[in-house]
């Protein structure tokens, strides 16, 4: 009925009981640049996995050529005509160049290979990427750029009629990106559609078609690149600001201390000066993916390595480690619960005490020691009894239980690395008010998010993280929506 | 003057520095490390004792190394693909046994060897195939070979030897052709065989790919199920042909034989440069560790060094490989 080369219908999607997609809708037109856009866990990897065959959606519909297929496989995928660019690069890296572009349907004769027309293929398709690089160059010897051309010189091969990339940008340059960009243009005039994923404004300006945003699992409009502007793009990826927006919160400056930050930097990744994250405050950190938010608590908590001069309470604080961070009474609630903060396997006993440094081992039995049960029930966790499994609880329960694992430890410096994602609605209200409680009692908070209005009505200060760099500072309650978001697409240029 | 010999030193600096020189130069130690170690061993060999260097002793060295030697090639294999194999021992001591039971009980000797070796490559496919399809660690599936296989062993023959290998056979073991022990040339024949087998067929691609990255292979269409069980196969089969070589060269068959096979093999393919992870290595190397954990033992031997320090000298060696073994990993995963 029309002239789509990809339409993708009511696609639905669950992981364990949480939806990941919502009904998802995705056009995409012969010779189109498509942008798919949205945060992180908006369900743009869910999409790409669906539309490439390594999973499977529980419900919709996908048309190719206007054709019904289901793509149950990779190689299903492949033969259909779709090719991946993936983020992560999916070569076989100590393979030559020339066996990536052909792994799977190597030339041979009797199990025996054959190169003489793989040879002349794979020239022809390096060339027509622009690679100065030779068909027999291992890939783990290629730059990044290189692998890039290289996925694109095998989606050529296989003759593929949409390619998606993504997010290409993420690790490179802007002259490679630009060179990608080139070939990437070269490519849709002979035929191929591209669907490009990416949140970063200048590329989807320079480079798409159309472009379609995903917020939380769900498709939030279609729009001609040509007849929008960046803001609208952002304010559909991060949510519509509410009008008059005034602070929740209504703190008072009871409390001293805190962490004051003079430097922490990072080679390519942070340079951020003069922070601070006062005691008895809720200090927001608001970015774009890849802005550094995450980072910078992972810095500040030692995990990763970086030149760094903080203080805590006026004291030196410069952590080579976490063990180092955690007796100075600092905590991260890292950013994927299920890999990072939880031990689903696990009973909430042992989450709850597996960071507490305590040389009275007798202690440690739940009926002489109570204080984790207390917490639990200072934070309204809803649990059976401590030997459930962490994997049990909901979402929202085992982000209290990540967080009561700090708390048991007396730690007061807390890190929240989007504490919110992959909540519901009502969750994510009701973390908060923990947070709020706990801020109120003297507790050092900084967290993150990628949400404005969750920003705005939950912080007493709001930086704003642009390509690492702190780029604004906000004091509650006088927020200024449109300038926060103008400071998070473009750093304030 | 003095300002002239600075600058040449800079200039050679530079050179490596600058160009990709440097990195070939790196290169080319990296790669050919151990043959480099290789030769210094036997440069020690000779300076220690003017029999190492003797025709006699040579054949003897190849003698010694080629049995494990042919588990070592197996192994490479799957080593190759990111898996283990621990039951090639009990699968080599399976097989020389029941040659020697089958021949025992009348049947022709080479239907009884064949028969022998196919049990090997059934018992090797059958443990790999359970781990790459029911996802279980090839660690695991293979530890239960170890021990349920060398059990069977025992089983075959209540426990005792069993006697009476034919002398066609124990020529395989034991002969040698013009001063040339036949089993040396069969180890070399397998490794030739095999190295073509990886470098010149697809199968050998799909090996590196499979041990490389599984996800990138198996998203290209690779069947790495089937990869890896075919790599077990004949991992289990060369394993059968190192214990039937063992049988012919004892003229019994024991069902302690090969107690340790698999470590040894392990030790060989880990300190040829093959890695653990999977995805680099090669038979040549493991050709050359084997041949240099036997000059290292016979080194020790011809100085007389007892068996104790010997094993304490060689798992020291084995550390050093594994060490350099991971900085080498690391620098091609960096550049």
């Amino acid at each position: 009925m029309n002239s789509s080369l990809v339409q993708m219908r009511n696609i639905n999607k669950k992981f364990q009981g949480v939806s990941a997609l919502n009904d998802v809708n995705l056009d995409i037109a012969p010779h189109e640049i498509m942008c798919l856009l949205g945060e992180n866990g908006a369900g743009k990897s869910t999409l790409i996995k669906i539309l490439s065959g390594s999973i499977l959606p529980d419900s919709g519909e996908i048309f190719f050529n206007n054709k019904l297929v289901k793509i149950k496989s990779p190689k299903i995928a492949t033969e259909t005509g779709i090719s991946v660019v993936h983020q992560e690069l999916d070569l076989v890296p100590d393979l030559t160049v020339q066996q990536n572009l052909f792994l799977g349907r190597t030339e041979s004769k009797f199990g025996i290979i054959r190169n003489k027309k793989s040879r002349e293929q794979s020239v022809k398709a390096i060339e027509r990427v622009g690679g100065k690089f030779s068909p027999d160059s291992i890939v783990s010897n290629l730059t990044v750029v290189e692998r890039q051309l290289t996925m694109i010189a095998r989606a050529l091969t296989i003759k593929a009629k949409l390619l998606i990339m993504d997010e290409p940008s993420a690790t490179l340059t802007a002259e490679e990106l630009e060179q990608v960009f080139v070939v990437a243009r070269d490519v849709v005039k002979t035929g191929c559609s591209i669907l490009y994923i990416s949140h970063r404004m200048d590329e989807i300006f320079k480079i798409g078609h159309r472009a379609t945003v995903l917020r939380d699992g769900r498709t939030i409009a279609t729009h001609e690149i040509k007849s929008i502007t960046p803001e609208i793009l952002i304010e559909e990826m991060i949510g519509k600001a509410r009008e008059n927006v005034q602070s929740f919160r209504d703190s008072k400056d009871q409390f001293s201390g805190g962490l004051v930050i003079k430097k922490i930097s990072i080679k390519n990744l942070l340079q951020v000066e003069n922070i601070e994250i006062p005691r008895g405050k809720i200090t927001g950190f608001i970015g774009l993916g890849g802005s550094g938010r995450s980072t910078l608590l992972s810095a500040i908590f030692g995990s990763i390595k970086s030149e760094k001069e903080i203080f805590l309470d006026e004291k030196k604080y410069n952590p080579l480690n976490p063990i180092q961070a955690i007796k100075n009474r600092v905590a991260l609630v890292p950013e994927d619960r299920k890999s990072q903060g939880l031990f689903t396997g696990l009973n909430l006993w042992q989450n709850l005490i597996i960071s507490l440094r305590s040389k009275n081992l007798k202690s440690l039995n739940p009926k002489k020691y109570t204080k984790p049960t207390e917490i639990l029930r200072a934070l309204s966790v809803k649990f059976r009894d401590l030997s459930q499994l962490g994997g049990e609880l909901s979402g929202g329960n085992q982000q209290k239980i990540v967080l009561a694992k700090w708390l048991v430890n007396e730690s007061d410096v807390l890190l929240l690395d989007e504490p919110t994602r992959g909540l519901d609605v009502g969750a994510k209200v009701d973390l908060y008010n923990e947070i709020h409680k706990l801020a109120n009692s003297g507790a050092t908070i900084a967290v993150t998010s990628s949400e404005l209005p969750e920003v705005l009505s939950n912080c007493d200060i709001i930086y704003v993280l642009y390509e690492g760099q702190i780029k604004a500072k906000f004091n509650a309650p006088n927020y200024n929506p449109e300038q926060i978001l103008r400071y998070v697409i473009t750093g304030g240029e | 003057m003095n300002y002239a010999p600075s600058t040449k030193v800079s200039v050679i600096i530079e050179y490596f520095k600058t160009s990709q020189n440097f990195k070939r130069l790196r290169q080319v130690l990296i790669q050919y490390n151990l043959l480099l170690i290789f030769l210094l061993f036997i440069c020690i060999g000779s300076f220690v004792s003017p029999q190492f260097l003797t025709q006699g002793n040579i054949s003897n060295l190849l003698q010694q190394s080629s049995l494990v030697g042919i588990a070592s090639v197996g192994m490479t294999f799957v080593i190759l693909t990111g898996n283990i194999d621990l039951s090639v021992g009990s699968v080599a001591a399976f097989s020389g046994m029941s040659v020697a039971i089958l021949i025992s009980q009348g049947m022709n000797i080479w239907l009884a060897v064949l028969v022998s070796l196919i049990a090997g490559v059934i018992a090797g496919s059958a443990l790999g195939g359970l781990s790459a399809y029911l996802l279980v660690p090839s660690f695991m599936t293979t530890l239960a070979g170890l021990v349920g296989i060398r059990g069977i062993t025992y089983l075959l023959s209540d426990g005792t030897p069993v006697s009476g290998i034919p002398q066609e056979l124990s020529y395989f073991g034991s002969g040698r052709i013009a001063g040339v022990p036949i089993v040396g040339i069969i180890f070399i024949v397998v490794s030739i065989v095999c190295s073509l087998l990886l470098k010149y067929t697809v199968f050998g691609e799909h090996v590196y790919a499979t041990g490389s990255n599984s996800e990138a292979s198996r998203l290209s269409g690779v069947n790495t199920k089937r990869v890896v069980t075919i790599t077990f196969a004949l991992c289990g089969g060369l394993a059968a042909l190192s214990g039937i070589l063992l049988t012919a060269r004892l003229t019994i068959g024991q069902p302690t034989a090969s107690d340790g096979l698999e470590l040894d093999a392990i030790a060989a393919v880990v300190l040829g440069g093959t890695s653990l992870f999977g995805g680099r290595g090669s038979i040549f190397g493991t050709v050359i560790a084997v041949f240099m954990l036997a000059v290292i033992r016979n080194i020790f031997n011809l100085i007389g060094l007892g068996s104790f320090y010997q094993m304490v000298i060689t798992g020291v060696v084995l550390i050093i490989a594994l060490v350099i073994n991971r900085l080498v990993d690391n620098r091609g995963g960096q550049s």
